[in-house]
């Protein structure tokens, strides 16, 4: 068997060596499938059956059927909750929140008792708010991100198709080094699919970029807003049927340039790694929730829910990751709830701003880079900063000289070496109690 | 010259226990340092008000030193607070101390109980306790209310009404040992598993993992 494509078939393989082998194609820096077996393909479909016939369920003054269920399995079954024991008779709000830092400190511990680890996979998130996690996951719940895809795409009338003779989705990145690779998905009936990186130099020659996409010509782009303004620079001839935006908050007039640009829906998802694709943005900034078992409240800091219509932090219980219970999850990402047509909806996200930086080459860098840049190095605190005539502030607190020479280096590195840096150095506590936003820029992706 | 008070039953405080009112389970209040004080109940004022209702004195300033040097030792940032909830984290202890004071009040302490045998149970017996019960439990979990009910006897040197000093000595020590092992047992399968999926983790960073469709 084909354990990194269990549902290959030779039709789905030639299109695998042909996106492969494409004379245009980018380097591939892995080599992966979507690992998925005929038993995880059912569970998908079941998946895809529960998304389409299924509404959330539940409203502001009417928790999910389900809540009682899923708060008695997590309290019995998962270490993390184990340590609560609040008792399943105690009332939802009085049970204890977990947070990202949990997850990070002891992914293990949010494992049930009971789930099988023999398909574990794992990946490290972004980071893009807070610190990096490794989520863990099987290749099942990998593909069940495509039904939710699918659901997002219908909000606006658009159809993902199966089939092995061409490429569904491809996935855009744009980081100065991240991994790439292609591959063919089951649950689309073998439908190609590739995870492709913009940045220049992650090409044989940049100008191939469009050659090759035009190519393979997917139906459905995914990424996020700073990977496809970079695709609306590009001469592309083929046009997709919609863009997927996710993984940062898209503005409006982002998205209105780019289904201008591009002739297509362009449709907006709020994901997180833990809890996967969780709502679709609608017109008017409202987000319709996508999944049939995922319970979201707002809360505030010390745990109470706002009230409706005032911003707090999403927090989550559910889900579709067996590996990851979620009992009031805070997610770390900000948002007000209020009663919808389907139950609720949530508006006026905040945070997950994208940040662009320039290099003194022209290079346009995501600021996730300059954080990667950065990350060995032992600050209190710092702050990079890059005003719109491209001059950047770089300021630290704490550190040893190394780390501060360190830290110089490798921001030069990323932003070349003619980068106007101006570096200020301050002691350790010089800021504490206050919040440092870490990268800010007066450049704009518009 | 009056009667000796007549001794409490066990099966009364279990049930007493069971009954616990909710403002005892609320967080307890503490305040670290200079940092602003987080939590809701003061514990040491639900405790002197306790030990006068029982006929005892209140908690005088040496008595609070006391409680505080056995209670909210180790307690230094009040991000230790944060681990609310957990067994052996300090406010599990004082979680603990609070229901303990609710168990004094039961009428049938009125003149068995001494300051220094009370603080003794709340703080020192109670701190060993709570090392490995859920405050909580010693509510809900019919086991741990008689584990704390006869505790708190034997810290008062009462014996239980219909028991000798044999069988309560017993008793206690059984349940002890027996709560001992399980958590001994649940330690251990809990880490074996810990490791399993720790090693699974390592396992699959030398495979490759499949693929992610769109970014989160």
């Amino acid at each position: 068997m084909n354990e990194q494509q269990p549902l290959i078939t030779e039709r789905g393989q030639s299109l695998l060596d042909w996106i492969r082998e494409h004379p245009a194609a980018p380097h591939w820096r892995h080599r992966t499938g979507d690992r998925l077996t005929a038993a995880g393909r059912e569970a998908v479909q079941a998946f895809a059956q529960e998304i389409a016939t299924g509404t959330p369920g539940w409203s502001l003054s009417k928790p999910p059927d389900w809540l009682d269920e899923e708060v008695a399995r997590c309290l019995d079954d998962v270490p993390m909750y184990r340590r609560h024991h609040v008792g399943a008779r105690s009332p939802f709000a009085a049970i204890p929140t977990v947070s990202r830092d949990d997850l990070a400190h002891e992914p293990w511990a949010f494992v049930p008792d009971s789930a099988d680890i023999g398909e574990l996979i794992g990946y490290a998130t972004s980071g893009t708010t807070g610190r990096p996690v490794d989520i863990l996951s099987t290749p099942t719940t990998s593909s069940m991100f495509l039904p939710l895809l699918q659901r997002a795409l219908e909000t606006r009338g658009v159809a993902l198709q199966a089939g092995d003779d061409g490429v569904a989705i491809v996935r855009l990145e744009y980081h100065a080094s991240t991994y790439t690779y292609c591959a063919l998905s089951g649950y689309l009936g073998n439908a190609g699919f590739a995870r492709v990186n913009l940045f220049p130099t992650e090409w044989r020659d940049p100008e191939e970029r469009s050659a090759f996409l035009d190519a393979m010509d997917p139906q459905i782009y995914t990424g996020n807003p700073i990977s496809l303004s970079e695709l609306a620079l590009l001469p592309l001839k083929t046009r997709p049927r919609a863009i997927i935006s996710s993984s940062m908050m898209l503005s409006d007039g982002l998205r209105t340039r780019l289904e201008e640009h591009f002739a297509c829906p362009v449709v907006d998802v709020y994901a997180t790694g833990e809890a996967g694709p969780t709502a679709v943005g609608l017109a008017g900034g409202e987000f319709q929730l996508l999944q049939p078992r995922l319970f979201v409240e707002i809360l505030n800091p010390d745990g109470t829910q706002v009230e409706p219509g005032d911003v707090g932090e999403v927090t989550v219980t559910g889900g579709f990751n067996p590996l990851i219970a979620l009992l009031r999850y805070r997610t770390g990402d900000y948002a007000a709830i209020q009663p919808g047509s389907d139950g609720v909806t949530l508006t006026n996200f905040a945070g997950r701003t994208p940040v662009l930086f320039v290099s003194s080459d022209g290079l346009r860098i995501n600021s996730l880079d300059i954080c990667k840049a950065l990350r060995p190095f032992a600050f209190t605190q710092h702050k990079v900063h890059q005003s719109s005539d491209g001059t950047v502030l770089f300021d630290i607190w704490g550190g040893d000289k190394s780390d501060q020479l360190g830290g110089q280096q490798a921001l030069i590195g990323i932003l070349g070496a003619d980068a106007a840096i101006t570096v200020a150095v301050h002691a350790a506590n010089a800021a504490a109690g206050q919040k440092v936003v870490p990268y800010t820029s007066d450049i704009t992706l518009d | 010259m009056t009667d000796a008070p007549a001794r409490p039953a066990v099966a009364d405080l279990v049930r007493w226990l069971a009954e616990c009112p909710a403002d005892f389970l609320r967080p307890p209040r503490v305040r670290i340092g200079t940092h602003d004080a987080v939590g809701e109940v003061v514990v040491e004022a639900v405790i002197s008000d306790v030990l006068r209702g029982a006929g005892a004195a209140g908690l005088s300033d040496d008595d609070a030193v006391t409680l505080h040097s056995g209670l909210f030792s180790h307690l230094r940032h009040p991000l230790d607070v944060a681990e609310d909830g957990l067994v052996g984290s300090p406010t599990n202890r004082l979680s603990g101390a609070l229901i303990g004071a609710w168990l004094l009040s039961h009428p049938a302490f009125v003149g068995l109980v001494d300051a220094d045998s009370a603080l003794t149970f709340l703080s020192m017996t109670m701190a060993e306790l709570m090392k490995i019960v859920l405050a909580r439990r010693c509510v809900t979990d019919d086991d741990r209310r008689e584990e704390m009910a006869r505790l708190c006897l034997r810290d008062l040197s009462v014996i239980p009404a219909g028991e000798t000093r044999e069988q309560a000595q017993d008793r206690l020590s059984s349940l002890s040992s027996v709560e001992r092992q399980r958590v001994l047992r649940e330690m251990v399968a809990a880490e074996k598993r810990a490791a399993a999926v720790r090693a699974a983790m390592k396992a699959q960073q030398a495979r490759e993992a499949a693929s992610q469709y769109s970014g989160v």
